[in-house]
């Protein structure tokens, strides 16, 4: 297991954020005859997630997140949090 | 062995927040180096299912677990911050010649957190309030005696600063003599004047400060071998020293 996960299952919340901000691709396409690109200025998402919150021995917060395994309808439902990112083309 | 099944205080929450969204800030700004196109996080927020519970003394939270029902719903919302906005809106940290209210064992959990409450976490903090007039009786509903934690910090902090005697020169002259001690901390409180004992003789103190002290002595009270001199600095400082004098 690498510093990224908290344990087998939940990432650090940090690199769940840098994953959602990992949009740095430039859209190329071609319209008559001319190369296009495009890129995203901003994005705003807010999506489900599920949490793992531990207290370690010094009392210190550790925080894992991981987008929802599942979605399907089951008989115990995980619990899902919210995480709204805005991410912003840097200048 | 970390716990999953443990309630967690807002506030310690909020540190591992702040430190896991710097810690993601921190490797886009690493990846801003190579690449000509990089996104920054400006904001985020976290909306939880939690349960808070309250022992007492502190609303502690723990999060829901699934199949649990009835959940409280707390956002948390964290935006960009400037370093200039750190700077106006940060207390500065307690300084090296500062104690930390948290430091001083005689000062009991309940009085610590009344301050706390108030926004007193030092020494100076309970200065700053007193210089400000504040009635911290009052402000604290009647858990914190000035007067009393006045003493406890008082004495905690010269604690942190003992007195350090670097030097004593003996200045033997038929207009007056003097004993001029050279040091660190060797009086502190400005709101006490301090005493010397010189060979059992209370001694004139002509003046004194932080790093020096110049005491009057009369010649005839020198002992030829060994003598004596007791400084109380303030009501919880005393420092004795044996001079042998070494006539050049």
């Amino acid at each position: 297991m690498n510093d990224d996960y908290l344990d087998e299952d939940f990432m650090f919340l940090s690199r769940f954020i840098e994953d959602m901000a990992a949009v740095d691709e430039v859209l190329q396409d071609s319209y008559m005859d001319k190369a296009m690109t495009m890129n995203i200025e901003s994005m705003e998402t807010r999506t489900p997630c599920e949490l793992h919150i531990e207290v370690d021995e010094n009392n210190q917060v550790r925080i894992g997140a991981i987008p929802p395994l599942y979605y399907v309808e089951t008989t115990v439902m995980p619990v899902f949090h919210h995480i709204t990112l805005k991410i912003v083309k840097e200048k | 062995m970390a716990s999953t099944n443990k309630s967690w205080k807002l506030e310690s929450f909020l540190d591992s927040l702040i430190v896991e969204l710097d810690k993601a800030r921190e490797t886009l700004a690493v990846k801003a180096i190579n690449k000509p196109l990089t996104y920054a996080v400006k904001d985020v927020n976290l909306e939880m299912q939690l349960f808070p519970s309250f022992d007492g003394n502190h609303v502690e939270f723990i999060t829901a677990r699934p199949g649990q029902q009835g959940a409280s719903k707390i956002g948390i919302q964290l935006g960009s911050i400037t370093d200039q906005q750190i700077r106006k809106t940060t207390k500065e940290p307690v300084t090296s010649d500062d104690v930390s209210i948290d430091l001083v064992d005689e000062i009991d959990e309940d009085t610590k957190q009344s301050l706390r409450k108030i926004g007193v976490t030092s020494v100076e903090d309970l200065n700053e309030v007193k210089k400000k007039n504040v009635d911290i009786e009052k402000a604290s509903n009647r858990k914190v005696n000035y007067a009393k934690l006045a003493k406890l910090l008082s004495k905690a902090r010269r604690g942190n600063s003992p007195p350090n005697v670097k030097n004593v020169h003996f200045n033997i002259s038929k207009s007056g003599s003097t004993l001029q001690v050279e040091g660190n901390n060797l009086v502190l409180d400005n709101n006490y004047t301090p005493v010397v004992v010189f060979n059992g003789k209370l001694a004139d103190l002509r003046g004194y400060g932080k790093e020096n002290l110049e005491i009057g002595i009369d010649e005839r009270d020198m002992n030829k071998d060994e003598n004596e001199l007791v400084v109380v600095s303030d009501p919880y400082t005393i420092y004795k020293m044996n001079l042998n004098h070494r006539k050049q």
